[in-house]
């Protein structure tokens, strides 16, 4: 489409040399004729500047359009694409003008199996959510529609044009309200077998406690009843950690710096960073708004990430920490502000593979052989409460980033 | 007149333990089971207590529905709420509602039975 426009943009361009030689010639006597004959040049002329306006403003609307557009002929090579999509893809157009759409999709058998449906059986997808790979290897969801090009009088398909968004922050939101669901469920089958679990445990401990109390402490019946009351206290201790996750604590907020909050737990931490050989290093910006959170909790979340990230760092590596204020996508359920602070924390360690990207967050998801699974899920429950929220990027063997989504202390908590 | 003190639970084991306890020591209870809340108030409409110890979740009557008509029917009379679950909403509730103590399963028995004693004395 667009090199038929191309086309038509030269031939004006030549029709106006041709003109400018002919003004130039029009210094000579006049032939016999010869008005009628500029006459019509002139409209013709005049027909192709309006042409060349129509291709300007056609261009202006694809080329500054948000979605991105691709076209592609019947062999599925690409014929264009807009400027949208050549900076999703983070591409030139000369790499992939020509080539098989196929490859600019993260996986190739769902790229066949799409393209056979446009192609072969001419079916169109509306708002189909498929994954694109960009040139530097980035796997980013994308809502696709599509639409058929035929030829009038011609039987099948001339090509397709591709119009799709990058919705990861939508893809985003949508698993963070799954993984609520999840940790909600979870929560309420936890406080209910911590409930079920408790009071057969008091039957075991107030038995065990009278049966202690009528023998005299150095009898070994009551040393063995002293034993049977510990292993109960062991076991509800366990499960109180449980409740905790279940039902936590309600969030007394209050207005903190942030920095302070991080400051503390590199204290706490940073014994542990020397012996591991990990350089922390802090960005923070200046003149940070205040957040409003329930101090302890958050105190939790950054050392259960700290710890994480030392784990994910065995050999040692690097360790940074960023603040600053960052737009949320819109005002909605999860981000009740426009505005949040953001606190980064990046590691250098192996990353996370993207298949266990989405599992993290489980309760009792976990890769460590001594862990438990629960320190993202409390972390992720935690922020929650507090009007938070946490996200994660993970490149294999450059290292992850967990990012904590804060509200911003206003004057109405104030 | 010996101190009237009723245990009000469906786990029967925490009743019968608590009965033990209390009918081996040397203070001079009267002390009385119930495995629900049905079963606590003829009690107590036979012959009032001093003391009522009650669960929270129980089917039929629970502990909140027990300790309200004690509290309206027996204003004298004492209620300790016990339960297993360790929410501080069940504490606040218990407490606003009129119950003298709250006490989380599983209890130490040293420390519940003084409370209940020094609540009976």
């Amino acid at each position: 489409m667009s090199r038929q426009f191309e086309n038509k943009k030269k031939a004006a361009i030549t029709l106006n040399k041709f003109h400018s030689a002919l003004e130039a010639g029009s210094r000579q006597p006049t032939l016999p004729g010869e008005p009628d004959y500029k006459y019509k040049y002139n409209l013709l002329h005049k027909r192709f500047r309006e042409l060349e306006q129509v291709f300007d403003f056609h261009r202006g609307i694809i080329q500054t359009i948000s979605s991105g557009i691709i076209t592609i002929n019947s062999q599925a090579e690409i014929t264009f694409m807009n400027r949208a999509a050549l900076n999703l893809f983070n591409c030139d157009y000369m790499q992939v003008q020509g080539t098989q759409i196929h490859a600019l999709f993260a996986d190739k058998n769902e790229a066949e199996i799409l393209l056979n449906q446009i192609l072969t059986e001419q079916k169109m997808c509306e708002s189909t959510e498929v994954h694109f790979r960009s040139q530097n290897g980035d796997i980013f969801p994308a809502g696709l529609t599509t639409t058929l090009q035929k030829q009038p009088e011609q039987k099948g398909v001339s090509g397709a044009i591709f119009i799709f968004r990058n919705i990861s922050n939508i893809t985003n939101l949508r698993r963070q309200i799954e993984r609520m669901d999840r940790l909600a469920t979870m929560g309420e089958l936890s406080a209910g077998i911590a409930h079920e679990i408790r009071n057969p445990l008091a039957g075991i401990k107030s038995s065990a406690q009278v049966i202690e109390e009528s023998f005299s402490p150095g009898d070994f019946r009551a040393q063995l009843a002293s034993r049977i009351v510990k292993e109960i206290d062991r076991s509800n201790d366990l499960l109180k950690r449980f409740f905790n996750f279940a039902r936590p604590s309600r969030a007394r907020q209050d207005f903190h710096n942030i920095e302070m909050i991080i400051d503390g737990v590199y204290l706490l931490m940073a014994p542990r960073f020397k012996k591991k050989n990990i350089e922390f290093e802090k960005k923070f910006a200046d003149a940070l708004p205040q957040v409003y959170v329930d101090e302890s909790q958050l105190e939790q979340v950054v050392l259960n990430l700290f710890l994480n990230a030392v784990d994910a760092m065995p050999e040692g590596g690097k360790l940074t920490v960023f603040t600053g204020v960052r737009k949320t996508a819109e005002k909605s359920d999860l981000h009740e502000q426009e505005q949040m602070v953001f606190v980064d924390i990046a590691d250098s360690g192996n990353g996370i593979p993207q298949s266990k990207l989405e599992k993290i967050f489980n309760p009792f998801y976990t890769t460590k052989s001594d862990g438990v699974g629960l320190g993202l899920s409390i972390s992720s429950r935690l922020l929650e409460e507090n009007g938070g929220a946490i996200t994660v990027e993970s490149k294999l063997g450059k290292g992850s980033v967990f990012t904590v989504l804060l509200p911003i202390a206003t004057k109405i908590n104030r | 007149m010996a101190k009237r003190l009723l245990i009000v639970d469906d786990e029967e084991t925490i009743t019968f333990s608590l009965y033990q306890s209390f009918i081996h020591s040397k203070k001079d209870y009267e002390v009385v089971t119930a495995s629900s809340g049905e079963e606590a108030l003829e009690r107590i409409h036979e012959t009032p207590f001093d003391l009522v110890v009650t669960d929270i979740m129980m089917p039929g009557i629970d502990g909140f529905e027990l300790l309200n008509s004690v509290k309206r029917d027996y204003p004298q009379t004492d209620v300790i709420i016990m339960t297993a679950y360790g929410s501080s909403i069940y504490k606040e509730k218990a407490l606003k509602e009129g119950a003298c103590d709250y006490v989380e399963k599983p209890f130490e028995m040293k420390e519940f039975k003084k409370l209940i004693i020094d609540l009976l004395d």
